[in-house]
């Protein structure tokens, strides 16, 4: 606890002085009485000033939220008594106050009062609400006292869910059963070719109007159901920003509306966090795993960090052979594009979503400004060639353009350009 | 408070005016920057003022004397209330209440002292060592609570 005095407390102390000096040199009585009502308000205020005792807790409705949602905040307040508590709720940027915030109030000896503070959720991720900055005062501002007290509440915001239509289908399915329909054929319900007969096959299988046809056994044959594994690639080497929107938030929303949506049909995902801190979550299933990635993407931040990196650093588990990698990225770091062309090279299903920084970057007022601008986007053009050219489905995409769009743009891209096999 | 003491200083008029003005232009200046602790200094101008006006008058007792104080105080409490009010912190009603309820109570506290210093001093109570004694000590004492309001803590 700090106590400051207000700076006009001396002043007075100092002016009934001077004015009872003055009074009893000058032999005037009226200075006297100037000099009363400063000297009875500086010995009034320092003998009634008392540190308040206070209690603060503050408590949220809830833990987590969504993006845009409101929770509630309540500071409980105690105290043996004070005129007037300023009572100042410290919030993390992302979370905003939408009543007023600080707030002054009066609170009588063992009084409990209550502060509803409504918090809107601005911007995903993980935060402390608090601690409160409280300043209580006497009756006239002589005296204050500063503290910081009652702790503070955690509150996770979660980023909102983008509804996705289609999703991306990989190239090649995993042995484990899903919703996705294999290329290979076995047992399954999508029907997929017919075959002549051959020991072993089931009764069931036969397809009679092509055995009547032919006059020998015929069956038919289907594509199985399985899963697929899904490794969402962050990159996190650098954040293009511009009015409290930025390529990380956009990357965040998206894996997230991805993991979602894979999760939903039995896939399983991973997560691999590609930056100046390095993190991966081995592919998984079921809600549990959807909590590991939303968790995981609420610490995701950008480090600044020089070390070269590629990925050799990830553990092989992190990405198990016929993965979709789907690789969220501003292609803003020169250690990103590398990276994605070795797991192209490595055999990877590869798509690269690009996480256009274009919308976060001011083209500049004089005529070199544009210049170097128009220049950086011909170069962004060519870092897409090059990606195209290895058979990597790239596209670009915009804030405020739904997810949907690049996702139906790579299916497109992989009907009619499908990858050479190694 | 300058009008009064222009309006009462005949021969000083230019130096009561001046500190009075500057007085005042000060104020003006602490109001507008919020600038609290210059209030101080506008006061102990507007003192001074008055506290040349009153020397120049000669031995006429000036029975508005408690008024000028108390005017004083208030000014310098509601320019720092005013201040105050600057940071845009909502304050329940029951706030301003008892700021107002206080500053009441100070201003007829005070007017109660000063009142009561100026009726003692037209008794015919005398003089001597122990009345010059006694303002020394009340003095001595005023210069020990500003001291010790000096101290941090």
């Amino acid at each position: 606890m700090t106590r400051h005095v207000a700076p006009r407390l001396p002043a007075y102390a100092a002016i009934a002085a001077a004015a009872l000096l003055a009074g009893l040199a000058l032999g005037r009585v009226e200075l006297v009485a100037i000099a009363s009502p400063f000297a009875l308000a500086a010995v009034a205020a320092s003998a009634i000033a008392r540190a308040p005792k206070l209690h603060l807790r503050v408590d949220l409705d809830r833990e987590r939220a969504l993006e845009s949602e409101t929770v509630g905040a309540s500071i409980e307040l105690t105290a043996d008594a004070a005129e007037r508590v300023d009572v100042f709720l410290q919030l993390p940027d992302g979370i905003a106050a939408t009543a007023p915030n600080p707030r002054a109030i009066a609170i009588a000896a063992g009084e409990a009062r209550t502060l509803e503070v409504p918090l809107r959720c601005a911007r995903w991720g993980a935060y402390l609400v608090g601690p409160p900055l409280v300043r209580a005062r006497d009756l006239l501002g002589f005296y204050s006292w500063e503290m910081r007290i009652g702790g503070s509440a955690p509150l996770r915001v979660y980023p909102t869910v983008e509804a996705l239509h289609a999703l991306l289908p990989p190239l090649d399915t995993q042995v484990f059963v899903g919703n996705q329909v294999s290329r290979t054929k076995g047992d399954g319900i999508e029907f997929s070719d017919i075959r002549a007969w051959a020991p072993g096959d089931r009764p069931r299988r036969i397809n009679w109007r092509a055995t009547a046809r032919r006059g020998e056994l015929w069956v038919n044959e289907q594509h199985p159901e399985r899963n697929t594994d899904v490794v969402l690639f962050l990159d996190t080497f650098t954040d293009a920003r511009l009015g409290g929107r930025g390529t990380l938030d956009l990357t965040v929303r998206a894996a997230t509306s991805l993991a979602h949506r894979y999760l939903q049909r039995k896939d399983r995902v991973g997560l691999v966090s590609f930056g100046g801190f390095l993190s991966w979550l081995l592919p998984a299933s079921g809600t549990r795993q959807l909590y590991r990635i939303v968790d995981s993407l609420l610490q995701m931040d950008i480090v600044l960090s020089f070390a070269a990196r590629d990925v050799d650093v990830l553990p092989p588990r992190s990405l198990p052979p016929k993965a979709l990698v789907l690789a969220l990225t501003p292609l803003l770091d020169p250690r990103t594009p590398p990276a994605l062309l070795d797991l192209r090279a490595r055999g990877f299903d590869l798509v690269v979503v690009e996480v256009s920084p274009v919308p976060f970057v001011d083209e500049g007022a004089g005529e070199l400004e544009r210049f170097s601008y128009r220049l950086w986007r011909l170069s962004r053009e060519a870092m897409r060639a090059r990606y195209q050219e290895a058979g990597i489905p790239v596209v670009e995409w915009l804030d405020g353009v739904p997810l949907n769009v690049p996702l139906e743009e790579v299916a497109a891209f992989r009907r009619y350009a499908r990858p050479a096999r190694a | 408070m300058l009008a009064y003491v222009l309006a009462r200083s005949d021969r000083a008029t230019p130096a009561t005016g001046a500190l009075g003005a500057a007085g005042a232009l000060l104020l003006l200046v602490a109001l507008v920057r919020a600038h609290a602790a210059v209030v101080p200094w506008t006061v102990g101008l507007l003192a001074t003022a008055y506290g040349i006006s009153l020397v120049v008058r000669g031995r006429h007792l000036d029975e508005a004397a408690p008024l000028v104080a108390v005017g004083l105080l208030l000014c310098g409490e509601l320019a720092s209330w005013s201040i105050d009010e600057r940071l845009a912190i909502p304050a329940e009603a029951a706030v301003w209440r008892a700021r107002a309820l206080a500053l009441g109570a100070l201003a007829l506290g005070s007017l109660v002292v000063a009142s009561l210093a100026v009726a003692l001093s037209a008794a015919p109570a005398g003089a001597g060592l122990a009345w010059t004694v006694l303002g020394a000590a009340s003095a001595v004492a005023v210069v020990a609570a500003a001291v010790l309001l000096r101290r941090p803590g």
